[in-house]
């Protein structure tokens, strides 16, 4: 029953619905007789437990009339191995690029993302290197963006 | 006089040096983007913002908005040549366009794309100098009730507009209007959701969110694919004027595609997707041959490419007029005008003429330069085209990355971006929309105030609505566009059963 996507997705969005809801009570929905802080979550999250609702009992009810026709299938083997591989780069990039600083962190996401497909080393390094380079001059010299410069300083 | 005196500093702000390079810079962007498949105006208008904090608040939005349209432009480009359509909006000009080129047409269809998007454009430029300040007035007397049954009709609209599963959209705009109270509350200063994050106190950030939703996952969904080579098959483009048998025939689709892209364009959620869609439905309908649509119809490229400007152009009115953005996209763009401390609505024109007629200037400007920069172009577009993705996504997740880091220096806004990513790419998977995901946590804030503020003056009723007629009116309307699927397919059901 949770391999079917819309059955899943939507007690996934339920849930999110019941989240906001108890928020919502938690920061008051009436504030003595207009509504309070808590009112927007707290009738957004309902009407988005009652839409996940819907949407789960008519699939339920649809049961068997084939597979869930919206969406894309989802890839398996190697190219969700590269999805993950990215999606993993993208949250180790966003927790060290402070502590590690903007050089460091970038050489090291380009070298994660050109590796998914297999290439030669050298063709790597220097690609990372120079797209490393090529950020650090164009945002940081020429536009001066603050990029964060890590415990190294650069 | 007036009027005149409007086009007169429209123009002699839009030539200024400074903001006619700009324009072009925008107009370039636009047109790469347009080209390049995965790359949308939102990700991009995000991705530039950055570069705009040291330009002032008339220059960056003359850039900003040139990419906007620029993409529309970009975008007729490859549906013709290779049949990619880098944007949604050229999905139909792909149809009859690729067609022509393959009969050895492409000058004709990409030239009459060229003058059909300009004439589109311009067209729905004067309508909005002529429109724009009427409208602006009308929206002065809104109060809390109209505004907030305005924005509960453009969420309609968009969750109308945006495709597939009608509940799915309502989802998505509900968990939208969800993280869009994620913040200080703008009543009672009460902190909501947070979890103690300083960072968070500001509501969650449209760019972050728009990059991760629209940006990461398109990328992410091209790395499924082996890297893959795009097959440009080649063509004589050395002849793009088209003959005066090829007006002929395109006069009338363009003529209909300005005035219905306009119209359609207005809509909340339409942008220059659904004109050209209509557009081509409308051309295939009045046409004394419908059945050569799909083969290399020129009628089937100038209607849609005509209506996808005008009504991305339209598109601008309801931003400027009423503060409501109408796309992603345009979302993004009315960030950027509120980081320069700017308040898209009713007031801008008041307070801020420099920028608006600037605005409507560079636009006039920035669509003449895209003629004239397009069809020099064509050939160096093709050729980026066969930059190899292993070699482009990389750099575009770079760019993604700094973007969101920098518009805080912050990595709570990175992290948003990636858990969006995360979120975006399944939701691709699951079949949810998420136009009306971004759209309702853009308006959300808004929609809150204003809410609220309504039920603060009736006491509590929800009487308020009903009893004011603007607000009845759009209140009415969202409420029957939200019933009539549901009344569509009872009777569907019944007229199927009577025939079984």
């Amino acid at each position: 029953m949770f391999r079917d996507r819309d059955v899943s997705s939507s007690m996934f969005w339920a849930l999110v619905g019941i989240l906001f809801c108890v928020g919502g009570i938690h920061y008051g929905i009436r504030r003595s007789g207009i509504p309070g802080p808590g009112f927007l979550p707290f009738v957004t999250g309902l009407i988005l437990v009652a839409l996940s609702l819907i949407l789960l009992i008519s699939r339920l009810l649809k049961k068997g009339a084939g597979a869930d026709s919206m969406g894309e299938p989802m890839p398996g083997g190697a190219a969700l191995l590269r999805i993950l591989k990215v999606l993993g780069a993208l949250f180790l990039y966003a927790l060290m690029v402070e502590p590690l600083g903007f050089l460091l962190t970038t050489f090291f996401f380009m070298i994660v993302v050109l590796r998914l497909e297999p290439r030669s080393w050298t063709f790597i390094f220097s690609g990372a290197l120079g797209a490393t380079l090529f950020f650090f001059i164009l945002f940081k010299v020429l536009l001066r963006v603050p990029l964060p410069s890590g415990l190294l300083g650069y | 006089m007036d009027f005149l005196a409007h086009l007169q500093m429209a123009f002699t702000i839009a030539f200024e040096p400074m903001n006619l390079l700009m324009c072009f810079i925008g107009v370039l962007c636009g047109t790469l983007v347009g080209v390049l498949p995965g790359l949308g105006p939102s990700t991009t208008i995000a991705l530039l913002l950055p570069v705009t904090f040291s330009l002032t608040a008339v220059q960056s939005f003359i850039m900003l908005a040139g990419i906007f349209y620029g993409a529309l432009y970009g975008g007729s480009t490859t549906s013709i040549l290779v049949n990619i359509p880098g944007e949604a909006s050229s999905v139909m000009t792909a149809v009859d366009g690729y067609q022509m080129a393959k009969k050895g047409r492409a000058g004709p269809a990409l030239g009459i794309s060229a003058f059909g998007s300009f004439i589109g454009g311009t067209f729905a430029i004067i309508l909005i100098m002529l429109l724009a300040p009427p409208l602006a007035r009308m929206a002065l007397k809104f109060a809390y009730a109209e505004k907030a049954a305005l924005i509960f009709f453009g969420f309609t609209m968009v969750t109308y507009l945006s495709g597939g599963s009608l509940i799915k959209s309502l989802m998505m705009a509900a968990a939208g209007v969800l993280l869009s109270c994620v913040g200080t509350d703008l009543i009672t200063a009460t902190q909501r959701f947070t979890f103690g994050l300083l960072e968070l106190a500001d509501g969650i950030g449209i760019v972050p969110v728009v990059m991760g939703l629209f940006g990461i996952p398109e990328i992410l969904s091209n790395l499924e694919k082996p890297s893959r080579e795009v097959q440009v098959f080649e063509t004589k483009t050395n002849q793009l004027l088209p003959s005066r048998q090829d007006w002929k025939e395109s006069s009338g689709p363009i003529a209909r595609g300005s005035i219905l892209g306009f119209l359609v364009g207005l809509f909340p959620g339409a942008g220059g997707v659904l004109p050209s869609f209509f557009s081509y439905a409308l051309e295939r309908r009045l046409s004394k041959h419908p059945e050569r649509f799909g083969t290399g119809e020129i009628a089937g490229v100038a209607g849609p490419e005509t209506a996808n400007n005008a009504g991305g152009q339209a598109a601008f009115i309801p931003l400027l007029t009423l503060g409501l953005p109408c796309t992603p996209a345009l979302a993004v763009l009315m960030g950027a005008l509120m980081i320069h401390g700017l308040t898209p609505g009713p007031l801008l024109m008041r307070e801020n003429p420099q920028l608006f007629w600037g605005a409507i200037g560079s636009m006039y400007v920035g669509n003449a330069m895209l003629v004239l920069l397009n069809l020099p172009l064509i050939g160096l577009w093709v050729k980026i085209l066969r930059i190899p993705y292993y070699l482009l996504s990389p750099l575009i997740l770079v760019i993604c990355l700094i973007g969101a880091y920098s518009l805080n220096n912050s990595t709570v806004e990175l992290m948003i971006m990636v858990v969006c990513g995360m979120v975006g790419y399944l939701m691709n998977k699951y079949g949810y929309p998420a136009a009306p995901l971004v759209l309702a946590l853009v308006l959300g804030p808004m929609f809150e105030e204003s809410l609220r503020q309504s039920l603060i003056m009736s006491k509590g009723s929800l009487g308020i609505f009903f009893t004011r007629p603007i607000s009845a009116v759009m209140v009415v309307i969202s409420l029957a566009l939200l019933v009539s699927p549901i009344i569509f397919r009872k009777q569907r059901r019944l007229q199927g059963g009577e025939s079984a």
